[in-house]
C-alpha cells in the first residue's frame, strides 16, 4: 500500500532542490521505479516531489562541441526514436529499446532509468537484506541466479538493473548532478546512486562521435520483453586503416555498476578492423577474467564471454 | 517425478513406472499427475505411485490444466528418447504405439482423434521436412519437436440447468450459472439458442453469473463448460420450441427448461491433442525463441473457431511460459516468495509467441458423448506445448532438459554438461 504523502510541483530547478531536500522528501520523474518503491515499502516518504514542472530537465540539445545534451526528464521510448541519437549514439537509443515494456518506456525517463533501485527479490521483498539494514547480502547464500559476478565485494550482490547506464559509460557521457551544494558533473562510469539529499539528475550529456564510430547494445533475457538483463554488453569501436584504434566494452547485469571491461577493450586496440572471427573469441574471453560467480550464477561467465562475442562479431560493418 | 520405460527394438512399450512427490502446500490435497501414462499409450506394464507432501508454503491450486501439463512435460519427452533410443520418428512411434480406446478397466471413450492429430497435425506442420533437415554449424541452431495429450472431460455433481424465454417479440432470455471466464460460453450458447428458436442470434440475451437469479449450474472448470452448457441451452430452447403453437396468441413468454446431458455409464469423454514446435536456440546465450507453433484439437465439435482458437492459442502461450520462464522460486531459509509479482514470475509477453502459430480443429464426429458431439479444450489446450518445445531443443542441440522451465541459465548449464 502506498504510503501518505504530500505532493509537491516546483516550476523551477532551484525550488526542486530546495523541495528535495527536505526529510522525507524524494522526486518523481516517470514514476514507474518510485511507485513500486513506494508500494512495496522498498523505501518511504511523507513527500514526493514532481519534477514534471521543472523546464532545465527537459528536452534534447546539440552541444557546442558537436555533442547531445538529453534533459534527465527524456523518456526512454524519446531516447529509441531520436534520429540523433539513433544515428550517432547508436548504443544508447538500442539500451533503451531493450529496458522494460512499451508502457514503461513511454513513462520513465532517462534520469530515472539511471537512479532506480535494484531488482533483487530479497531488498524488494522485504527481507532484513545488507541494503536495508541487515548485516549479510541474503542473496550470497540464496537464490543468486540473477546476481553478480564482478565488483560485489562491498558485499550487496544485485545488479546495477539499468540497460542504458552500460550505453553511457560506453559512449563516455557525463551526468550532470545539481544539489543544495551547487553542480558537479560526473563520468557516468562513476554515478553512482542515491544521490544525496536534495540532489537532482539535471541532464547527461554525450560527447561527439568521433569518424566512424560503432556503437551498439545487446541483451539477453530470459523473456522478450519487460525483462532485466541476465547479461548485456554495450560496445563502441573506433578504427582507422583497418585498425582498431579505441573501445569501450560495458557489461550489463553482471555487476552493481555498468562493467567496465577495460582489459578486453584494450586488448581490441591494434587488430584487424572488421575483427577476425578469432579475434572476437580471443578478446571475449579475457571480459569474464576476475569474474567471482556465486552458486547459482555460473553460466553468466559463460554467457558474457559468448555474448560480447556474437556482439563484437555483429557489431563489425559487413 | 521419476519416469521409467522400456521399449523393444521393434519399438512395443513394454513398461511404464512413473513415481511422483508432488509438494502440496501446508493444507491437505492429493497429488494426481499421472493419468496421461495409464491412459495415452499402450502399454503391457504401467505402474503409478503418487504421494503429496505437506511443505510450509500455499496450499496448490489448480493451473491450467493441472498435473496434465507436468505429466506431459515428463511422458512426451520420454516418448521422444525412446524413439531416439529405438531408431523410430517420433511422429511414427507415437502413431504406432497410441492407445485409441480407454486403458482403464470397463470404460471405453466417446471417441479419439488422437491418430488423426497426430498424422494432419504432422502433416501440415511440414514434420518430416523440418526434421530431416540437416543441422545447421554455428551457434543458431533450429529443431522442430511434438508432443501429445489428453485430457478427460468429468461433469460430477446435481445437473446443470439453463431456462430459456421466448417473448412475444421474438426475442429471448438465456439464464445459466456459467461464467464465462472469457471461453466464449455466452457466445456459443447464444448461438446454439438461436439457431433452435430460429432468430438471429442478436435477439438473444444472455443473464448469467449471478446466484441471485440463475438456476443452479456447474462451476467453469475442468474443460466442462461448452459442453455443460450448450447442451442445456439446447434443450431449455427445445423445450420452448415443443410449447410453440402456430396460432398461439401473441402475449406472456414461454419458458424451457434443459439440463446437460452426461455421457453413458462407462464412458470417458477425453480431448486429445499433438502440438508441433519449432524453436531457435543460441548455444552461445542460451537465448530461446519459439519459431512456430502447431496445434492439432480433438474438442469435438467446434461451435464457434474464434473462441475455439483463443482457447487454443492461450493455451499454448501459456505453454510456452511454463516451457521457458515461467517458476514459482521460494527462498530456502525463509520460505519468502522471491516471484511474488509478474514481473518476477514471468508469464510470456506477446513478444514471447510466435508469430506462426496456426490450429487444426479435428472432429471425429462423436455421437456418445452427447446429441452435439462436442467435448471440451481449455486444459488440453495447453499440455502438449511445453514438451513439444522441449523436443525441439532436444533435436536442435542433442540435449535433453528435463527441468522446466528452459531459461538461458538451464540451457548454458545443460549444454556446458554442468547439471
Amino acid at each position: 500500500m502506498l504510503p501518505d504523502f504530500s505532493y509537491a510541483r516546483p516550476t523551477s530547478l532551484a525550488d526542486a532542490i530546495r523541495e528535495a531536500s527536505a526529510p522525507g522528501a524524494v522526486v518523481h520523474a516517470g514514476g514507474t521505479d518510485l511507485l513500486g518503491c513506494l508500494r512495496d515499502g522498498v523505501i518511504d516518504a511523507t513527500r514526493v516531489v514532481s519534477l514534471g514542472g521543472v523546464p532545465e530537465l527537459r528536452g534534447i540539445r546539440p552541444t557546442p562541441s558537436g555533442g547531445l545534451r538529453l534533459g534527465a526528464l527524456t523518456t526512454l521510448a524519446e531516447l529509441t526514436e531520436h534520429p540523433a541519437i539513433v544515428r550517432d549514439h547508436a548504443a544508447l537509443a538500442q539500451g533503451a529499446a531493450a529496458a522494460a515494456s512499451p508502457q514503461l518506456r513511454g513513462q520513465g525517463t532517462l534520469g530515472g532509468n539511471l537512479c532506480q533501485h535494484v531488482r533483487c527479490a530479497y531488498y524488494r521483498g522485504g527481507v532484513r537484506c545488507l541494503r536495508r539494514g541487515g548485516t549479510t547480502c541474503s542473496a550470497a547464500n540464496g537464490d543468486n541466479e540473477l546476481h553478480a559476478i564482478f565488483g560485489a565485494e562491498a558485499g550487496c550482490h544485485a545488479v546495477h538493473p539499468s540497460d542504458t547506464a552500460p550505453a553511457l559509460v560506453a559512449l563516455g557521457a557525463t551526468v550532470h548532478v545539481a544539489g543544495p551544494d551547487g553542480a558537479r558533473v560526473v563520468d557516468a562510469a562513476s554515478f553512482a546512486a542515491p544521490l544525496a539529499p536534495g540532489e537532482i539528475v539535471v541532464a547527461v550529456e554525450l560527447p561527439p562521435p568521433g569518424p566512424g564510430r560503432i556503437t551498439a547494445y545487446r541483451k539477453v533475457r530470459a523473456r522478450a520483453c519487460w525483462d532485466f538483463a541476465l547479461a548485456g554488453v554495450a560496445l563502441a569501436i573506433q578504427a582507422a586503416a583497418g585498425r582498431v584504434t579505441a573501445a569501450r566494452i560495458v557489461l550489463a547485469g553482471v555487476a552493481p555498476v555498468a562493467w567496465p571491461a577495460t582489459a578486453a577493450a584494450a586488448a581490441l586496440i591494434g587488430r584487424s578492423w572488421p575483427l577476425r572471427a578469432s579475434d572476437a573469441r580471443d578478446v571475449a574471453g579475457m571480459v569474464t577474467a576476475g569474474a567471482r560467480p556465486l552458486e547459482h550464477n555460473a553460466y553468466k561467465v559463460t554467457l558474457v564471454s559468448g555474448l560480447v562475442e556474437q556482439a563484437l562479431v555483429a557489431a563489425a560493418p559487413r | 517425478m521419476r519416469l521409467e520405460a522400456g521399449i523393444t527394438r521393434s519399438g512395443a512399450l513394454t513398461a511404464l513406472r512413473f513415481d511422483n512427490t508432488t509438494a502440496v502446500g501446508a493444507y491437505a490435497d492429493e497429488a494426481d499427475v499421472g493419468a496421461a501414462v495409464k491412459q495415452l499409450y499402450r502399454c503391457a506394464n504401467v505402474r503409478v505411485d503418487e504421494r503429496g507432501v505437506f511443505v510450509n508454503a500455499g496450499k496448490t491450486r489448480a493451473f491450467r490444466g493441472p498435473g496434465g501439463v507436468q505429466c506431459a512435460w515428463a511422458l512426451e519427452q520420454m516418448i521422444d528418447e525412446l524413439a531416439g533410443a529405438s531408431g523410430a520418428d517420433p511422429v511414427d512411434l507415437r502413431l504406432a504405439t497410441i492407445a485409441e480406446d480407454s486403458q482403464l478397466e470397463g470404460t471405453t471413450y466417446t471417441s479419439s482423434g488422437l491418430r488423426r492429430c497426430l498424422a494432419e497435425g504432422a502433416r501440415a506442420f511440414g514434420w518430416a521436412e523440418a526434421r530431416a533437415r540437416p543441422r545447421a554449424a554455428g551457434a543458431i541452431r533450429r529443431g522442430v519437436g511434438v508432443a501429445a495429450g489428453r485430457w478427460a472431460i468429468q461433469v460430477g455433481g446435481p445437473a446443470t440447468i439453463v431456462e430459456v424465454s421466448l417473448w412475444p417479440d421474438g426475442s429471448a432470455r438465456v439464464r445459466m450459472a456459467g461464467a464465462d471466464q472469457g471461453t466464449g460460453t455466452k457466445t456459443i450458447c447464444a448461438t446454439i439458442v438461436a439457431d433452435e428458436l430460429g432468430i438471429a442470434r442478436d435477439r438473444v440475451r444472455i443473464e448469467h453469473a449471478d446466484t441471485a437469479t440463475v438456476p443452479y449450474g456447474t462451476s467453469g472448470g475442468g474443460s466442462h463448460s461448452a459442453m455443460v452448457y450448450a447442451t442445456a441451452a439446447r434443450a431449455a430452447a427445445a423445450d420452448v420450441q415443443r410449447q410453440r403453437r402456430p396460432a398461439q396468441p401473441r402475449a406472456g413468454a414461454i419458458v424451457g427448461i434443459g439440463h446437460d446431458e452426461r455421457a453413458p455409464e462407462g464412458t470417458l469423454v477425453c480431448a486429445f491433442a499433438a502440438q508441433f514446435a519449432e524453436i531457435e536456440v543460441n548455444l552461445a546465450t542460451g537465448e530461446l525463441r519459439v519459431v512456430r507453433l502447431l496445434a492439432a484439437h480433438d474438442s469435438g465439435r467446434v461451435l464457434n473457431r474464434l473462441a475455439f482458437e483463443n482457447q487454443v492459442f492461450g493455451g499454448m502461450t501459456m505453454g510456452i511460459g511454463f516451457a521457458l520462464t515461467e517458476r514459482r522460486i521460494l527462498d530456502a531459509a525463509t520460505g519468502v516468495a522471491l516471484t511474488a509479482n509478474l514481473h518476477d514470475y514471468k508469464i510470456a509477453t506477446a513478444l514471447d509467441v510466435p508469430p506462426g502459430m496456426t490450429c487444426l480443429a479435428i472432429d471425429p464426429g462423436d455421437t456418445h458423448c452427447n446429441s452435439l458431439g462436442v467435448k471440451g479444450v481449455g486444459e488440453i489446450a495447453m499440455i502438449p506445448t511445453a514438451p513439444a518445445i522441449a523436443n525441439a531443443f532436444a533435436h536442435a542441440t542433442g540435449v535433453r532438459v528435463r527441468t522446466a522451465p528452459l531459461t538461458p541459465r538451464r540451457i548454458l548449464e545443460h549444454l556446458a554438461g554442468r547439471t
